[in-house]
């Protein structure tokens, strides 16, 4: 069996526990050949004195002082906040800025597909508005006849 | 949705585990915020004193995480994460951000700054042992801090723990016995320094 080393006996208590019970019996039974060496026991011995010191660490003296009128303070914040209801009874700038949290959807695959069938659906309609009004020769107007006086500033360059 | 503002039916959610309590909440039922308040509301303010050291701020900060579950509890997803997890996370990135605030005032131009440190032996004879594993833990990396905060002193398993800094189990372990090393070695290092002391 390969001998355990102290980063394996280290990173198998933190994984496992502090109980070797808990130890897979494998990993369990190389631990105990560990602990019987001198710098296994060390290691042990050093290990032990760290959990109780954290331990002892862990509760703290004055845990319980004030507890009563901070629980108070938190139970009074019903009262002080007012929830916000997202989707609710929401103002004007609430469903702008609701808009634009939602902007990201307009680039989903069904986002993508609904822009393209309002864009052709706008198109189709344009269209087909468009093609509805009769020609009215009176209210074209030819811009380009206002531009030169005579045929003749055609040629100037041929001069 | 039952609600919870009747007095039995707050005695009821009291068997009501803290997911569904905080859908309660989202319907604005202060009884089922009372239940989580009286259920971890003492267990974080400890948790924002161990990192920050500071009981009037760790008051605040955890007063100000209760008011986001009260006002915004509609965006705890349960499908994503525990009540707890989620929670951990707001209490303890809030203690992080204020510990970055905090940094120390420089010193004016020429002052010499006079050693008010205590050597190994005045530290152990007035503070005992435990002020130096205090230091030791203090002086941590942040995310060693966290982690030895979350595992030893907040009783979280390496899962729960894991979650709460969004790490994979084995970086979290990696993490944990890194930091442990440096604490062993702190402690050695002061245990030898006293005995220097002593002769």
């Amino acid at each position: 069996m390969k001998p355990m080393t102290i980063e394996e006996f280290e990173l198998a208590r933190v994984a496992h526990g502090v109980d070797m019970a808990d130890w897979p019996s494998d990993i369990a039974e190389r631990a105990r050949q560990f602990l019987t060496t001198e710098e296994g026991a060390a290691f042990a011995a050093a290990e032990l004195s760290l959990d109780a010191q954290l331990a002892d660490m862990a509760a703290p003296k004055d845990a319980d002082a004030g507890a009563d009128a901070f629980l108070d303070r938190l139970l009074d914040v019903p009262a002080q906040h007012t929830q916000v209801i997202e989707g609710g009874d929401a103002g004007f700038l609430s469903t702008l800025t609701g808009l634009y949290r939602d902007f990201r959807n307009l680039f989903s695959p069904i986002g993508a597909l609904s822009q393209g069938l309002a864009y052709a659906l706008v198109l189709v309609v344009g269209v087909f508005v468009g093609l509805q009004q009769p020609y009215d020769e009176e209210s074209s107007l030819d811009l380009s006849s206002t531009l030169f006086s005579s045929s003749a500033d055609f040629y100037v360059g041929d001069q | 949705m039952i609600c919870l503002k009747s007095k039995s039916l707050r005695q009821k959610s009291e068997e009501l585990d803290d997911e569904t309590l905080v859908t309660h909440v989202a319907a604005a039922d202060r009884g089922a915020y009372a239940v989580l308040v009286h259920r971890h509301g003492l267990r974080y303010r400890a948790l924002a004193y161990r990192m920050l050291g500071d009981m009037a701020l760790a008051e605040d900060l955890v007063q100000e995480a209760f008011v986001k579950l009260w006002t915004h509890a509609d965006r705890f997803d349960a499908k994503k994460a525990k009540f707890t997890t989620w929670f951990h996370r707001i209490v303890v990135n809030r203690c992080l951000d204020e510990k970055r605030k905090r940094t120390p005032d420089p010193l004016p131009e020429g002052f010499d700054q006079q050693d008010e440190a205590d050597n190994a032996e005045d530290i152990m004879v007035t503070d005992g042992a435990n002020n130096v594993l205090r230091n030791a833990v203090s002086n941590l990396p942040e995310r060693q801090r966290v982690a030895v905060t979350l595992s030893y002193f907040d009783g979280l398993s390496n899962i729960e723990a894991a979650e709460v800094m969004d790490l994979k189990l084995k970086a979290y372990e990696s993490l944990l016995m890194r930091a442990r090393a440096k604490l062993r070695d702190e402690l050695e290092g002061s245990k030898n320094g006293l005995l220097a002391v002593l002769g």
